[in-house]
């Protein structure tokens, strides 16, 4: 295997499972769940706001 | 020994066309009763829209990084989805890529050289960057205080919407439509021309990106889609990917596979493990091979 391809995926590894303990740690699921069963207008924009 | 197709299959069309059916009605299961979920997918999904039973990774990176949140969990779907399965959630789970799919089966397919195809890769890899680099900005300023998010106006929270066929479509028409919250949607139409140019600028982008599939097959998924950008790039270096294998590919006389390819891969050229940013391993290479030499396989060297 390539030196780049290695190190490619090496970093990836390194950041997804880093990124993971810290989204357990933080508990980030439950910011998606907050985001997914509450009333959003983040991509809303061009419509009027709601009556 | 090469082994011949004897007739035309077209089993991997169906068998994707199904998951893709699937997934876009557990995406939007909340019509059907499903209650939303924790789970974050490497796909454009909307945030938006009432029914999203799953989270998009591109906007909950949005959504977290303007609110001063540091997007863990977004960016461990994103490089842990990119490694292990490249760009294969573009080719069969996600809905916009779906939506694309049928309008560009009864379209003219038309075709781009590598050259351009690996150039609109790079426009949407500067429209992941400008979008981040927005972000980042908007959230850093949230985070310090001198909030910078007003200049935005109702893209604060998530700019890349304003280019986003998928949110235009699940979110901004949604409500428009649905009256209960909308009244000036259906019943008075004649107040839709009162409506601020962002709504008329997405409409058109919606327009475009739709009918745009009719000529070259995935136009905005190539170009302009942030997410298909960052999982191309680290997509070329999946562990599961589409393999030719050398030994049963006819070579320059076939080519089956590449007049195929809806995302104009040359295969052919690359053979062995295609390391495409493009490629979102929809299959339709190996379904048109006719010495079986095309498979998906995961490959860690």
């Amino acid at each position: 295997m390539s030196k780049r391809k290695l190190s490619i995926r090496a970093l990836l590894l390194i950041i997804g499972i880093i990124s993971l303990v810290m989204a357990i740690k933080y508990e980030q699921w439950k910011f998606v769940k907050e985001i997914l069963t509450k009333l959003i207008e983040f991509e809303n924009g061009g419509l009027p706001t709601i009556t | 020994m090469k082994r011949r197709n004897t007739h035309y299959s077209r089993r991997i069309t169906i068998l994707r066309t199904l998951i893709q059916i699937s997934a876009f009605i557990l995406i939007f299961g909340g019509a059907l009763g499903i209650a939303a979920s924790e789970i974050v997918l490497p796909v454009m999904i909307p945030a938006g829209n009432p029914y999203t039973t799953v989270m998009g990774a591109w906007q909950l990176l949005e959504i977290m990084v303007t609110a001063a949140i540091f997007p863990y969990l977004a960016i461990a779907v994103i490089a842990l989805g990119s490694l292990i399965f490249g760009r294969f959630f573009c080719g069969w789970v996600c809905p916009f890529g779906f939506i694309s799919d049928l309008v560009s089966y009864i379209g003219k397919k038309g075709r781009v050289s590598d050259k351009t195809n690996i150039s609109l890769f790079k426009i949407s890899l500067f429209i992941a960057g400008l979008f981040l680099f927005i972000d980042f900005s908007i959230g850093y300023n949230e985070a310090v205080g001198t909030s910078i998010a007003h200049y935005f106006g109702d893209f604060s929270r998530e700019p890349s919407s304003i280019i986003d066929p998928t949110s235009s479509m699940f979110s901004m028409l949604f409500w428009y439509f649905y009256w209960r919250l909308y009244p000036q949607g259906l019943d008075k139409l004649s107040q839709i021309i009162k409506y601020p140019p962002t709504f008329w600028i997405r409409l058109v982008i919606v327009i475009i990106a739709i009918v745009s599939n009719y000529y070259i097959p995935r136009l905005w998924c190539r170009t302009f889609c942030p997410l298909g950008g960052l999982m191309g790039l680290g997509g070329q270096y999946s562990l599961l990917r589409v393999f030719v294998d050398p030994k049963n590919c006819l070579g320059e006389k076939c080519r089956l596979c590449e007049k195929r390819c809806p995302l104009n891969i040359p295969l052919v050229s690359i053979r062995g493990d295609i390391r495409h940013p493009q490629c979102t391993m929809c299959l339709m290479c190996a379904e048109a091979c006719p010495t079986n030499a095309i498979r998906l396989r995961i490959s860690l060297t």
